[in-house]
């Protein structure tokens, strides 16, 4: 029985039936064990059968105990409290382990992405069940296929010998943490009679508006007894004839759209560009960048009180329509944590429709024009855009000549993507803070700059 | 004739296999017990043959041969290669002549089916595994039961024989012996 292979990917067809066949402790030690007893009564040699008495009798202990089924093997995802499987970067699972009678160990191999394997043989437990914990760090988000198991029961002496077995690869679903703002720009014109924002329109809940004469449509309590008390002493004695009421200005809220482009994703070294298998797991790649800054934008819009929706470039599906509370802050994460490049990315015929007078924030890598092209859409039509890139601090010190030539001109032409963005008024800012780089600030401070900026609509 | 793009390419690689060494993958983590390599387990398999050499303490001729054996076992441990072991520590055993009731034969009777029962624990397992010490336990418990059992009443034959007492009803009282104490024990902790 040799300690199995991963499990192979993409093999869908069901695994076959395994069952327990004679290993190479059933005959070696009956031969051997006989033969050199044999030969020390024949050679007179009694000290000879002392080295084949011990097979016989251990063989004659493990056959009438060797398994007769096979046992129960099972990975599952090591759930935290609130039904997610990471904590502080920390992924783990659960090995199961039911071991059948007559089973002395557990020969077992769990893989994962960018790590070593693990191998190891587990004794027998005490009592019915046993359960190992595996985990590996990384500092990625989103649902991949993570741990992988491949297992094969020993039975005592290696009398019997059985198949190893590879379980299908465990998927685990990482939230992306989601970091607190201070200060974020508003779209130019909000929206309803509700909310944490003051508003130009008349309503409840706001800032004091006037105090005018009573009309048709004011609440009796908005009454201000004083003021009406003060005007009728001016026009003498007499009766009450006039009422005055204090009105309001009403609140409201804003109305976000995040925009998550999920077409491609990108690590540090350069390098890795075509190849996302080589990349390491305690390294982010652009997508993760994506994810974590869509989540702390929803959190902050949300926990603000207003209304967050999401739109992911890199699926044609229906984007998550604009709410509060949190449930939506849930709801969002999720959907950004499920966010990947499907295949080859598709162009869109036209640009989405997002709801008017939203604040749109785009979080790309703008390595090609659809998301300049989106982005210039939106703003053409009214809406306030921010982009956010997402790219992480590159690492070119591996590129060969050539593929120097090739970086330099896709930096050029990024850079000039963004400058485009720039001159048709789209406010462009770095998620990933690089202090080398002239004029760049810190993800905060640059939200508050763009916080207290005037925009023109 | 390299070409500077396959100079390139080679300093690159050369680059990419001295970060690895320098920053090598990280390992998956397992909550097992208490655990040891697997490569220890065989240098112990190698240290039990080399008492075995030295207790037979033959010539160079079978030295080299039983080395060859217990390398064998230490690349490829399993029952086969234990046993095979056995069988040709006993042919040069035969060949040399020990006193029945000494030093070495004690330490051959011990250490020599301990070679293939260690083996047989760590068949097929790679060397960068780690077994658990309590997957040894049903194994060692199992190995020190037989002992006690057959290896006094090896000596004890031997003892019989020495005085001249012929083999054959050595070899029936020895059998009969084994066979009960067997069945008392054996049926006992099969409970």
């Amino acid at each position: 029985m040799s300690l199995p292979e991963p499990y192979p990917p993409g093999l869908r067809t069901p695994p076959p039936v395994r069952r327990w066949t004679k290993g190479t402790g059933a005959l070696a030690p009956a031969l051997v064990g006989l033969g050199l007893i044999l030969a020390g009564i024949l050679f007179g040699r009694v000290e000879i059968t002392g080295l084949g008495l011990p097979l016989l009798l251990g063989l004659a202990w493990v056959w009438p105990r060797r398994p007769s089924s096979i046992g129960r093997v099972e990975m599952s995802a090591d759930l935290t409290g609130d039904g997610h499987t990471s904590t502080d970067g920390r992924l783990r699972a659960l090995v199961q382990w039911e071991p059948a009678d007559g089973v002395e160990h557990l020969c077992v191999v769990v893989s994962a992405p960018g790590h070593r394997p693990a191998e190891a043989v587990l004794a027998r437990p005490k009592d019915g069940l046993r359960s190992v914990e595996v985990s590996i760090r990384s500092v990625r988000t989103g649902r991949r296929e993570i741990f992988a198991l491949s297992h094969a029961e020993g039975a005592a002496g290696q009398v019997l010998a059985v198949q190893p077995a590879a379980a299908r690869p465990l998927e685990l679903t990482v939230l992306p943490t989601a970091r607190a703002l201070r200060e974020l720009p508003l779209p130019p014109r909000l929206q309803g009679l509700t909310g944490p924002h003051d508003s130009s329109r008349p309503g409840d809940g706001g800032d004091l508006r006037d105090v005018n004469l009573f009309a048709a449509g004011d609440r009796r309590r908005r009454i201000d007894w004083r003021v009406t008390a003060r005007q009728a002493g001016r026009s003498g004695p007499g009766p009450i004839t006039d009422l005055y009421v204090r009105r309001t200005f009403s609140t409201a809220d804003a109305t976000v759209m995040l925009v998550l482009d999920s077409r491609d994703e990108v690590g540090a070294d350069v390098t890795t560009w075509g190849d996302l298998s080589r990349l390491r797991e305690d390294e982010q790649t652009s997508l993760n960048h994506a994810r974590e800054a869509a989540a702390t934008v929803a959190r902050c819009y949300l926990e603000a009180g207003d209304r967050v929706g999401l739109e992911d470039l890199g699926r044609l599906r229906r984007p998550i329509a604009p709410a509060g509370g949190r449930r939506q802050l849930q709801r969002l994460r999720e959907r950004i944590a499920l966010s990947a490049p499907e295949g080859e990315p598709r162009r869109r015929r036209r640009v989405p429709r997002l709801p008017s007078g939203s604040l749109i924030v785009i979080f790309s890598t703008f390595l090609d024009d659809e998301a300049v092209q989106l982005a210039q859409g939106w703003r053409s039509t009214g809406h306030r855009v921010i982009a956010v890139d997402v790219l992480p601090r590159l690492e070119v010190a591996q590129l060969d000549s050539r593929q120097q030539i090739a970086f330099r001109i896709v930096t050029m032409e990024r850079a000039d993507r963004l400058a485009e963005l720039r001159r048709s008024d789209v406010d462009v800012v770095c998620w990933i803070h690089d202090p080398a780089e002239p004029g760049s600030l810190p993800i905060a401070a640059a939200l508050t700059t763009l916080a207290r900026r005037r925009v023109r609509r | 004739m390299i070409s500077p793009a396959m100079f390139e390419e080679r300093v690159r690689r050369v680059r990419r296999q001295l970060e690895e060494l320098s920053r090598p993958l990280p390992r998956v983590q397992l909550a097992h017990g208490a655990s040891v390599p697997v490569w220890s387990v065989r240098l112990l398999l190698i240290i039990m043959g080399v008492v075995t050499i030295v207790a037979l303490s033959p010539s160079a001729p079978p030295i080299v041969i039983l080395s060859i054996f217990l390398l064998w076992v230490a690349i490829r441990p399993g029952v086969v290669t234990g046993c095979l072991y056995c069988v040709v520590l006993a042919v040069i055993w035969l060949a040399l002549a020990t006193p029945v009731i000494s030093l070495p034969t004690v330490l051959l009777l011990g250490f020599g089916p301990a070679v293939p029962a260690l083996a047989a624990v760590i068949d097929q397992v790679p060397v960068r595994a780690r077994i658990e010490c309590r997957a040894f336990a049903p194994s060692l418990f199992r190995f020190m039961i037989i002992m006690v059992i057959s290896q006094p009443v090896v000596l004890l034959a031997g003892s019989l024989q020495s005085l001249k007492l012929g083999l054959l009803p050595v070899a029936v009282v020895g059998a009969v012996i084994v066979a009960i104490a067997t069945w008392l024990l054996l049926h006992r902790l099969s409970k």
